[in-house]
């Protein structure tokens, strides 16, 4: 369904990406693991074009979309929902209109069918009966979820997590992870998510790629990582990331 | 060299900003003809920039009108020139500093203002998660603001006129205790419509400034706390420059 192939991308002499390739197949929950800035919320944006690379090109469903104008992108990212690290919720707006923000304006909905579009996505995440409250008052899970809600308003075909757990409490973190299963199962839809949390890339991916120093050095399924000799596999097992060349 | 390396730098970033600016403003401009249009962000801007900021704005006016009547009647009494005052605040107010110190409060509470809430979007990711809805940034956050701008700047300017002239014909009248007709009949008779009309046209392009370089220097703004205080000095500073500079064209173009 989406596939990078051969993704560089620098900023300045900087060089994020090296020669990315991947392929997400429909329906799978995949996660890119990797240490803090290896690159992964870049290579999520170009997922979702909010960048361009430097060389290589990016397909969806087979369409080449990496020279896509910026109305195209709009056009096909109304398949996707994001949900952003912490969760992006407009602070002008309660949780009820950050939800029903989507629907506005892309559909022709009235009130009542935004209401209840709005009470059902907020029922997935646990958020019911916190329509009234502002983003500030919520707690960082809650904004997390709220940010969840957001983004499966539309029922999307992808959801794109960033760094969904980070900076949350061991017990918060689970709960998260348990709301993103639900979400795919619940709608049957593509995940993609960006973490350096092992625990919850184990509870959520069917497939994951590790990425360090701007390529991708491992690709296979938890059982795979598990089994990995890899040292920055096992290194990252252990809760600590490798450092670079130790030989 | 290493000074001629700096100078050209500098010259390159802002000639690069420069372009930035242009491009946005004829992407913004073509953005208001874009459905959907979203009323009820306009009226909420329409009274942020427009009501909220007219009791400054008067203010402003009431005590240029005072001080312009107040030297000028000093010095026209030397030749018995003191019946012109009223001539001279009319056109001094309605053709140049209604519409620039208007534009230089305004710039100073609302360019600041609207760099600061869009900046600290962008840098909280904000920006992002609309344009991953599919949401053009532009035409959602940039669009209202400046037509409240463009708007709502002629309507200030028209009442400060107003209240500028009469500011002068308070002090005239009851400190200096001059013949309250005589100063009015000498604004209607010195002041041209042509006048009043070039002051709101002024005011409409410096309330486009306003917005616009908010907008820019908002989208722009990088990094957190830091990045949001530099975006909103540098929009004070560029809106202010660029009414200014635009003032002295717009006046070469119109008298």
């Amino acid at each position: 369904m989406i596939q990078l192939e051969n993704i560089h991308k620098s900023f300045g002499s900087k060089k994020v990406l090296r020669g990315v390739n991947l392929h997400i197949e429909k329906g799978e929950s995949f996660v890119i693991l990797g240490g803090s800035g290896t690159g992964k919320s870049v290579m999520l944006k170009h997922i979702i074009g909010l960048m361009k690379p430097d060389r290589g090109r990016v397909f969806i469903d087979g369409k080449d979309v990496t020279g896509y104008t910026r109305q195209q992108w709009f056009d096909i990212r109304r398949r996707f929902g994001m949900s952003f690290q912490e969760a992006a919720l407009f602070d002008f707006m309660n949780v009820f209109e950050n939800v029903a923000f989507p629907i506005r304006r892309h559909t022709r909905n009235t009130e009542a069918e935004i209401r209840k579009r709005v009470g059902y996505c907020l029922d997935l995440v646990g958020l019911s009966g916190n329509e009234a409250l502002m983003p500030a008052e919520l707690s960082g899970g809650m904004r997390r979820r709220a940010g969840f809600a957001r983004s499966i308003a539309l029922n999307p075909e992808v959801l794109l997590f960033d760094e969904p757990t980070t900076g949350l409490d061991p017990v918060m973190t689970d709960q998260i992870d348990n709301v993103i299963n639900d979400l795919r199962r619940g709608l049957d839809v593509t995940c993609v998510s960006i973490t350096h949390d092992m625990v919850s890339a184990f509870d959520i991916a069917d497939r994951m790629v590790m990425l360090h120093e701007g390529e991708i050095v491992f690709t296979g399924t938890p059982d795979d990582v598990m089994k990995s000799r890899l040292p920055i596999i096992r290194s990252f097992l252990k809760g600590r990331i490798c450092e670079e060349k130790t030989q | 060299m290493n000074f001629l390396d700096r100078l050209g730098k500098w010259v390159l970033n802002v000639v690069a900003e420069a372009g930035d600016f242009a491009i946005l403003c004829w992407t913004a401009l073509r953005a208001i003809f874009k459905r959907p249009f979203d009323i009820r962000n306009l009226f909420k801007q329409l009274e942020r920039i427009g009501v909220d900021s007219m009791p400054v704005v008067l203010l402003t006016a009431l005590f240029t009108g005072m001080v312009i009547a107040l030297q000028t009647y000093s010095g026209f009494k030397r030749f018995q020139a003191q019946s012109m005052v009223g001539a001279l605040v009319g056109v001094s107010l309605t053709r140049e500093l209604a519409p620039v110190l208007a534009g230089l409060m305004v710039s100073g509470r609302i360019a600041s203002a609207i760099a600061a809430e869009i900046g600290t979007m962008r840098v909280t990711e904000q920006v992002d998660a609309l344009e991953v809805m599919g949401v053009d940034p532009v035409q959602y956050l940039f669009v209202p603001r400046i037509l409240s701008g463009t708007i709502m700047m002629p309507l200030l300017v028209g009442i400060a006129d107003v209240i500028g002239i009469y500011g002068g014909f308070f002090l005239l009248v009851n400190v200096f205790g001059e013949n309250p007709d005589m100063y009015l009949n000498k604004v209607y008779q010195y002041t041209d419509i042509h006048d009043v009309t070039s002051g709101l046209i002024k005011a409409a392009v410096f309330g486009f400034i306003i917005a616009m370089v908010g907008c820019f220097k908002g989208l722009r703004t990088e990094g957190g706390a830091e990045g949001v205080g530099n975006a909103t000095t540098s929009a004070v500073v560029m809106a202010s420059l660029l009414i200014l500079i635009s003032d002295f064209f717009l006046s070469k173009l119109m008298f």
